[in-house]
């Protein structure tokens, strides 16, 4: 039985499976599984070089970017979010910005506003971008820019679009946002709702690291030392083709009942105040699609929902004033206690 | 975690609810053996015994098979308030039917705590959640763990008792609404640190913070408590800080009850009014911070004032004795158990019914009534509608009526045993079918049942007893079995191996019984007290005493010198007062009677002493009449017997079953006749009767055989010498009837029984024996002699060729030729023995003739050259299990085809069922559906697989606990491939290849 492993899936999809969810968009040519295996193995390899020892935090947030959605880190000080938002942003090659969260952000400081011009055409004022325009853009300490700041950031955030004196403005393709925020030290914050909450993809808490990760750290060898040497692996067409190609990935009818049924769990569950949101489930199928497809797979199974039922729901799931640890435990109880299709 | 070793003990717990109905239904049973000495019955009984043993080890090992080996807890609860205790269990099979697991305090002060059924799905799931209530304030270090089960028929119960040592839990009494007066207050004019832990409303606001309890409603900061849409209250800066202190060595002093109640009300107001909190334990204080720790330490304290006032456990012999586990878990009972009972009912009942010849209409009224009941009880459960219970009522108090009216007319025990009281049992039974509803109610209707089986067995002599016992027994063990079945039957957890530990079960206990069958003797016949005795017929004899044909004429038979037919079915003419040796009857196979008795015998009904040669002629003196039902039979010339010959009781029960004369058949030497009619007891042996005996009628003798054996016949030398002693002088006139040689005796005749006479007689007649055998040839076609020849002369030298009544002619009258007194007997030989009924089937044509030897010490001994029936002290009544395996081997043979018939037609239902349920279960779940299921079962059975996790497990992560890794990780892919890739192509090869790896994987497992 050693030289037993099973065939590679055929290349071409049987159009005739009933169990078809028709794919959003259809894959770019030239861009299957295996390209956007390649890319997610490269962008993992690069990122674990810097951030030690934290390989499925590094999955998640690759499969995160991957899946077209936005991270938040959260987690104590010195553990290394901004690290790991930094060397995603590097690895990814294309234009990175960092903003501080403070109290006294204001909407305009991220967006970018109209200013005048000198010239007196028109009605002499244009428009100047903030640092949202950016590829990737790391919002550090979200919880400490006020709720009006917030709600302007995830809006756009959702939109792609910033919308400053009736003009639009698109984001750059591909955009991601990368919130940290610090779940102690409360003092002078402004809690995220679980409005605002609920438009993140996915929750990563790196925790400490280990100790021969921290060994690793303090002599050099990686952590943000390395960070200068990190080169861009992925170009952003790259990027873009890779992420067309897990929208791509097929869920079946059954996944998407495993789903439901998870999401289910969340809202009977007595402990959750108000279970996930459909979003939530959009958010699972995602992060499950680009599991699938990291795993060079052009199908999702129970296995990849099960790797993205936690970090997908344990923000959804915590409640105002809990911290995500809590949820995360809820969300991982809500996982074991659903059945796991089979054949 | 694992229980204390030596604290695991595993104890019978009782019987069932209803279960001790069987063991009534076993000593009646057994009754029922003692009176009419049926083997069937006995072997029901030894049936019902090895299947109590079986049940007994097999609940042992049940309960023993299941261990709790974890349960944890929360570390603080309260008394009297539910908490969770999860318990984890393993278990080394699946047991198909309900559990119950207790958890218990330990002694002395043992207390429920919780309890839960064990169903296959908790017990193969390892993992459960219990509701729990501790009833007494403590500390909880050990919780007694209970595992009750039964064996494989619900019947017996046993009970596993282990000490599960758990992390202390704190059990705290519920609050008192007091405090305790042992309380230091210290008040420190601090700016004080503790108070925004603990809200004190003294001193200036300093934000707002979540409410708690124990927080004034005065404090409460509504315009927060509007936008979050919860309880938010000013947070306020305490201008001094309180600090309690509790010693709690001096409250232990106390030794009062409530003292743990008063200080956790303390705690818990101190913490309410923010103070600090401290108590001081065994020297060293402790700071309280929470309510969790105030409980905590009025455990401690409930624990040290509890414990002093122990109470020795009571000794065993003074607990209660339980008899019978009256908690069963889930007693409901499912409708297959419910119709397979009425199945069991039916088959006793018509297997009585049967016995008694009652009328189709009454047969059909039985099957209805069982029915009925079946389909009431199974639908309704305990509910009654009015307009039944009046139909019940109504059929109660007809057949009640009906049974009184039949009743009135019964004179005696047998007619009241086959009359009225069956009735009244085949009635109660069709009511208690309306009753069955629980499982309790099912074992009694089951135990009824098998006291009527047993009922029907020691009425019923005919061949069909053991296919009917056969019926039964299938329908009663199918419907225990399905008794313990849990409903519904989707809890069910298909278990592969249940199939072949029940039938590896069923095929130990078949040999279990027939092996203790195997030294169980056969019964020796009816007691004394039962002795039957019936008479059906209505011919009267116009000459009492004198012998009638079966129609009760005292017409002596036709006597010709023709050889042929005297035109009667059981026209024997031996059943005559004389008898011709030239006349035979044609003897038809028709049963006459059967007879039950343990060993056979000759059934002997006449005996002749004077004989001219041709005709023997039975004795004109008709003897006494004797007075019935009781008859003693006083012994007749030549019955004697000497001192130290050792006798036996040897009872037997004639049923007859078709017209005979009124000679009354008795294995010799009957003592004691119970009739029901007069007899005559003639000096020459034979009984006669004041009516013909016809079909139905039924006696009872009670013989007494001595114990002879060829030793004691040879000891008792040449009886010609001995005999010679008495001939001629006074008062042995009677002597000479039975040494008496016809005129017509030739010389040669005489000569050739000198020439073989021996030194013992009893040699002489064995030598007598083989010179017929070897010089003679049975011939039912023998010449007649010519007119005026002797007979025996005729037989000896001439044709060579006879039958019985020219063999034993021949061979007493060679005897009485060398002094030795010999007569002629004759009635039927033992016949066919029925091995289930145990009863001995005499045909027509076993109607005999043979000669009887007068031995001085042991009384009147047959000898038979024709057919062979051992004697008396060399007979062994062999066992039950040696009967009833000649039983069904004979039967086996018999109906070779047949059974071999129904065999394959049973083997191929069988298989259309598996067949069926595989078709369905692939079509169902599909090929690879089913290889998924043999994936999932992989860590189903496994040694450390916490069942609950694993089931939700994926196939990747089941995979990595699988050896080997690569086999199991392509098989989870194929298989998720399978399920979830919508663009999968089914192919042949690679279904073949993971099913090779599967079955890799099954083998690693194992």
């Amino acid at each position: 039985m050693d030289t037993f492993a099973p065939p590679a899936p055929p290349a071409v999809p049987s159009p005739a499976h009933p169990a078809v969810s028709t794919p959003t968009h259809p894959a770019v040519s030239g861009a299957g599984p295996a390209e956007v295996a390649e890319i997610g193995a490269r962008l993992i390899e690069t990122m674990n070089s810097v951030v030690a020892g934290k390989p499925e935090v590094v999955e998640v947030a690759v499969a995160t970017l991957l899946a077209g959605g936005h991270l938040l880190i959260e987690d104590i000080p010195g553990v290394g979010k901004t690290l790991l938002a930094q060397a995603m942003a590097r690895a990814v090659g294309g234009s990175f910005h960092r903003i501080q969260g403070t109290s006294d952000l204001l909407p305009g400081d991220i967006t970018g506003s109209m200013v005048p011009t000198g010239q007196l055409d028109a009605d002499g004022m244009r428009f100047r971008r903030g640092p949202v325009f950016a590829n990737i853009v790391v919002f550090d300490e979200l919880n400490r820019a006020t709720p009006r700041t917030q709600s302007a950031l995830l809006e756009l955030a959702e939109e792609a679009t910033v919308t400053v004196d009736g003009v639009g403005h698109r984001l750059p393709d591909p955009f991601m946002l990368v919130a940290t925020q610090n779940p102690i030290d409360m003092a002078g914050t402004y809690g995220l709702g679980e409005g605002a909450l609920d438009r993140f993809h996915a929750v990563v808490s790196p925790g400490r690291a280990a100790a021969a990760a921290e060994l690793e750290i303090l002599t050099g060898r990686r952590g943000r030392a390395m960070l200068d040497a990190v080169d861009a692996v992925v170009d952003l067409a790259d990027l873009v083709t890779a992420r067309q190609a897990v929208a791509a990935v097929r869920v079946s009818d059954l996944v998407a009942a495993y789903v439901v049924e998870l999401l289910d769990a969340t809202r009977r569950d007595p402990r959750i105040r108000v279970g996930a949101s459909t979003r939530g489930g959009v958010a699972i199928v995602g992060l499950a699609r680009a599991f699938a497809a990291i795993d060079g797979r052009s199908y999702v199974t129970p296995h990849d929902v099960v790797r993205a039922g936690v970090p997908a729901l344990a923000h959804r799931v915590a409640g105002t004033g809990a911290t995500v640890a809590t949820g995360r435990e809820l969300a991982t109880e809500c996982v074991a206690e659903v059945a796991v299709p089979t054949v | 975690m694992t229980g204390v070793a030596g604290t695991d003990r595993t104890r019978p717990l009782g019987a069932a609810p209803g279960a001790l109905a069987f063991v009534a239904a076993w000593v009646v049973a057994g009754m029922i053996a003692r009176l009419t000495g049926t083997p069937v019955v006995v072997a029901l009984m030894a049936s019902l015994a090895v299947l109590f043993v079986a049940e007994f080890l097999a609940g042992r090992s049940a309960a023993r098979q299941l261990h709790v080996s974890t349960i944890t807890a929360a570390p603080t609860a309260t008394a009297g308030a539910p908490t969770t205790l999860d318990v984890e269990l393993t278990a080394r099979h699946r047991r198909q039917r309900l559990g119950r697991l207790r958890l218990l305090t330990p002694a002395p002060t043992s207390s429920d705590v919780a309890t839960a059924t064990l169903t296959p799905d908790t017990v193969g799931g390892g993992r459960l959640s219990l509701d729990a209530v501790f009833d007494r304030p403590g500390i909880v270090e050990t919780i007694v763990a209970t595992v009750e089960y039964s064996g494989p028929f619900g019947l017996l119960w046993w009970k596993r008792t282990a000490t599960v040592p758990v992390a202390p839990i704190h059990v705290a009494p519920t609050a008192a609404t007091l405090t305790v007066d042992e309380l230091d207050r210290h008040h420190s004019p601090l700016d004080g640190d503790a108070s925004s832990e603990r809200g004190n409303h003294l001193g200036d606001i300093d934000g707002v913070r979540v409410w708690r309890d124990g927080d004034p409603v005065g404090s409460i900061h509504w315009p927060s408590t509007l936008r979050s849409g919860e309880l938010i209250v000013h947070d306020r800066t305490a201008t001094t800080d309180e600090r309690w202190e509790i010693d709690l060595d001096a409250l232990t002093e106390r030794r009062d009850d409530e003292v743990a109640a008063r200080l956790r009300h303390t705690l818990e107001e101190g913490l309410r009014l923010g103070h600090q909190l401290h108590v001081v334990h065994r020297g060293e204080r402790h700071t309280v911070g929470s309510i969790a720790d105030a409980a905590h330490w009025s455990a401690v304290i409930a624990d040290s004032t509890t414990s002093s006032n122990e109470s020795a456990p009571p000794s065993w012999w003074r607990r209660p004795l339980r008899l019978v586990h009256s908690d069963e878990p889930a007693t409901e009972v499912g409708r297959p158990a419910r119709w397979a009972t009425a199945v069991a009912a039916g088959c006793g009942l018509l297997m009585l019914v049967g016995a008694l010849s009652r009328s189709l209409l009454f047969v059909a009224a039985v099957v209805a009534g069982v029915a009925l009941g079946a389909a009431v009880s199974s639908r309704l459960g305990g509910r009654r509608p009015p307009l039944l219970q009046v139909a019940i009522v109504a059929v109660i108090v007809g057949a009640f009526a009906m049974i009184a009216v039949d009743a009135s007319g019964v004179s005696g025990l047998l007619e009241a045993l086959r009359g009225p009281l069956p009735n009244l049992l085949v009635l109660l039974v069709v009511l208690h079918g309306f009753e069955v509803v629980d499982r309790r109610t099912l074992r009694v209707h089951q135990a009824i049942t098998f006291v009527i089986a047993a009922y029907a067995a020691g009425l019923r002599i005919d061949d069909a007893l053991g296919w009917w016992i056969a019926a039964w027994g299938g329908a009663l063990l199918v419907s225990m079995a399905l008794g313990v079945r849990i409903r519904p039957a989707a809890t069910r957890v298909p278990d592969a191996r249940a199939a072949s530990r029940a039938i590896a079960g069923l095929t130990g206990a078949a040999v279990a019984t027939l092996a203790l069958l195997a030294v169980v003797p056969i019964p020796d016949g009816p007691a004394r007290l039962g002795l039957p005795a019936l008479s059906t017929s209505s011919a009267p004899i116009d000459s009492p005493g004198a012998l009638a044909a079966p129609g009760g004429s005292t017409t002596p038979l036709p006597s010709s010198g023709q050889r042929g037919t005297i035109g009667e079915v059981v026209g024997y003419p031996g059943f005559t007062d004389t008898l011709d040796t030239t006349i035979r009857g044609d003897l038809g196979d028709q049963i006459v009677m059967r007879v039950r008795a343990p060993e056979p015998a000759f059934w002997r009904g006449q005996t002749f002493s004077e004989f001219d040669g041709r005709v023997w002629t039975a004795s004109p003196d008709r003897g006494t009449r004797q007075e019935g039902p009781n008859i003693e039979v006083a012994p007749t010339l030549g019955d004697g017997i000497a001192d130290e010959v050792p006798t036996e009781t040897f009872v037997q029960t004639y049923f007859v079953e078709t017209d005979l004369p009124n000679v009354v058949f008795a294995a010799a030497r009957p003592s004691e006749v119970i009739f029901d009619g007069d007899l005559w007891a003639r000096p020459d042996g034979a009984l006669r009767s004041d009516v013909t005996l016809a079909p139905g009628s039924v006696y009872t003798v009670v013989s007494q055989r001595p114990q002879v054996t060829a030793e004691l016949l040879r000891d008792q030398g040449d009886l010609g010498d001995v005999f010679a002693r008495f001939v001629g002088q006074p008062g042995a006139e009677e002597l000479d009837a039975f040494l008496d040689v016809p005129d017509s005796t030739t010389q040669r005749t005489i000569e050739l029984a000198a020439e073989l006479r021996q030194a013992t007689t009893y040699d002489t007649i064995l030598a007598y024996e083989r010179w017929l055998g070897a010089n003679t040839r049975y011939d039912l076609d023998a010449p007649v002699p010519a007119d005026g020849a002797d007979a025996v002369d005729d037989f000896l030298f001439e044709s060579r060729l006879g039958y019985c009544e020219q063999i034993a002619s021949t061979l007493a009258v060679m005897l009485r030729s060398q002094g030795v007194p010999a007569r002629l007997a004759t009635g039927y030989i033992p016949g066919e023995r029925d091995r289930v009924s145990g009863v001995w089937k005499v045909r027509a044509s076993d109607a005999h003739s043979w000669v009887e030897v007068w031995f001085p010490q042991t009384g009147w001994q047959s000898f038979d050259p024709t057919a062979s029936v051992p004697l008396a002290g060399e007979t062994d009544a062999g066992t039950i299990g040696g009967d009833l395996v000649a039983a069904t081997a004979s039967s086996v043979a018999a109906y070779r085809v047949e059974l071999a018939a129904i065999a394959a037609v049973g083997v191929a239902i069988w298989l259309a069922f598996v067949a069926t349920l595989r078709w369905r279960a692939r079509r169902r779940r599909g090929r690879w559906g089913l290889l998924q299921d043999r994936f999932s079962a992989l860590d189903r059975h496994g040694a450390d697989a916490p069942g609950d996790h694993q089931r939700r497990a994926t196939n990747p992560e089941r995979a990595s606990q699988l050896q080997p890794p690569d086999v199991a990780a392509a098989v989870a892919e194929v298989l998720d491939r399978a399920a979830f890739d919508p663009g999968w192509v089914d192919d042949d090869e690679l279904y073949d290849r993971t099913r090779t790896g599967l079955a890799t994987l099954e083998r690693e497992r194992r």
